[in-house]
């Protein structure tokens, strides 16, 4: 006949059993880790960071298969409308043709300007291609995970886009993986220029159009003309194109170009701003 | 033996899945696809229907790990699923009655609860911003789509109980 111990007897009657010590050891935790991460401690962004970058394969391999679906759908479609596609596109390469033309004879003047001001080229640029790897549907995608981060040089601060325009900015950094704060973002504020009218303004996220912000008689924009960064005294980036102004009777706002369903890949311009945050 | 192996992983792997599938970006043809909370729902089902097959350690890695790649504050969810466990095992020793239509109402309660709460926490703690449409349709498909989830959590769980005992 075989006798428990009395110490185990005594610890598994009492209302302290195994069970009991392991929640409450679980709750110690959970709570240990929700102070943390609403203290915002650099503990829960490692955690956080390492976890994504190590799950990366995982990311990849749950996506797959409903983006080989995604995309089967989408080549069906488009082999439907081929005929009417391929008529757009014969017209659009004449008309790109000629201004092919124009640009090469710009191209050399530009060149030939430079030679004669002595400008000397700096290659001070580095774009990376990088994978969404978090987009969840709550936040409305305004915050998205992309797989590159400080090992491949990536500061905050640095632009985030895709083939149709600016996408974002680079907020938060970990050793293989970074936050994007996308331009849809209310919190996401980027400075700008109207190309034809010349106004210097802000442009605020919103849902799916930017908000235009310190802009007076904003009327006096055009509408469709198109609107593109400035550098903002050396934080950002000048140039880089991000909408067009649309005009109702109502209201002016920007509809941006590029949005983040376009593609799961998106690229990294890595730049040498004249003033740079600290991470 | 190593079926039996297999079969105790599953509900992990199961779960784990849709920790990872809730928040991989999923795009159909240029347009964002509504996603309900998914792992939320899934572990709910399957500690209701067999609390067993998680212990509280396994909880606790499960909900860290969802809210670490969600992006909020963590541990909110890992307690919400400890008191879960805690009080389905209380409820087991009662031998209270499994109605369905009683696990559903209890589930959008715990649901509006959770999700209240997670909110409150966005606000207050979280530079994340909440999209009410989003959040809404997200909420409105997870109670519509819960007695699917039921239904699949628990025969998985029946067949794996079954080899288990």
């Amino acid at each position: 006949m075989v006798y428990k111990s009395s110490f185990g007897r005594g610890f598994n009657s009492s209302i302290l059993n195994s069970y009991v010590l392991s929640v409450l050891l679980c709750i110690f935790f959970s709570i240990t880790l929700f102070v943390l991460s609403v203290i915002d401690a650099a503990t829960i962004k490692f955690l956080r960071f390492s976890t994504i970058s190590f799950s990366k394969p995982i990311f990849i391999l749950v996506g797959k298969p409903f983006q080989i679906f995604n995309n089967s759908l989408i080549y069906i479609n488009e082999t439907m409308l081929a005929k009417e596609k391929n008529l757009v596109l014969l017209e659009e390469n004449k008309k790109l043709a000629k201004e092919l033309d124009n640009k090469n004879f710009l191209l050399l003047e530009n060149q030939r300007l430079k030679n004669l001001l002595k400008v000397q080229e700096v290659d001070y640029v580095k774009k990376i291609t990088a994978r969404i790897l978090i987009d969840a549907y709550k936040d409305a995608g305004s915050l998205i995970y992309i797989d590159v981060g400080k090992k491949d040089g990536l500061k905050i601060n640095d632009l985030v886009f895709n083939e149709k325009g600016l996408l974002g900015r680079i907020i938060e950094l970990g050793q293989n993986s970074s936050k994007v704060l996308t331009i849809f973002d209310e919190n996401s504020v980027v400075p700008v220029v109207s190309v034809n009218t010349k106004k210097s303004f802000f442009v605020q996220g919103g849902n799916k159009r930017l908000e235009l912000k310190h802009i007076e008689k904003k009327f006096g924009l055009k509408h469709g003309e198109l609107v593109v960064s400035t550098d903002a005294a050396g934080y950002f980036k000048e140039g880089i194109k991000i909408g067009r102004v649309v005009k109702t009777l109502n209201e002016v706002f920007v509809l941006p170009f590029a949005k983040k369903t376009d593609s799961i890949y998106v690229n990294v311009l890595i730049y040498n701003f004249t003033n740079v945050f600290e991470d | 033996m190593l079926y039996n192996l297999v079969s105790r992983s599953i509900p992990y792997l199961f779960v784990l899945f849709f920790i990872f599938f809730e928040s991989t970006p999923n795009y159909f043809f240029e347009d964002e696809m509504i996603k309900p909370y998914m792992f939320f729902t899934i572990f709910y089902c399957w500690i209701c229907t067999n609390f067993k097959q998680f212990s509280p350690i396994s909880i606790f890695f499960l909900s860290t790990l969802y809210d670490l790649i969600q992006g909020g504050v963590v541990g909110i969810t890992c307690l919400f699923f400890l008191l879960l466990h805690y009080s389905r095992r209380r409820k087991f020793n009662d031998l209270i009655s499994n109605d369905f239509k009683e696990t559903w109402i209890k589930y959008i309660l715990g649901f509006t609860a959770y999700i209240f709460i997670i909110s409150l926490t966005i606000i207050f703690f979280s530079e994340n911003q909440i999209v009410i449409k989003n959040l809404a349709l997200s909420f409105i498909f997870s109670i519509a789509l819960f007695p699917l989830f039921f239904y699949i959590v628990d025969k998985l769980s029946y067949r794996f109980r079954t080899y288990n005992e």
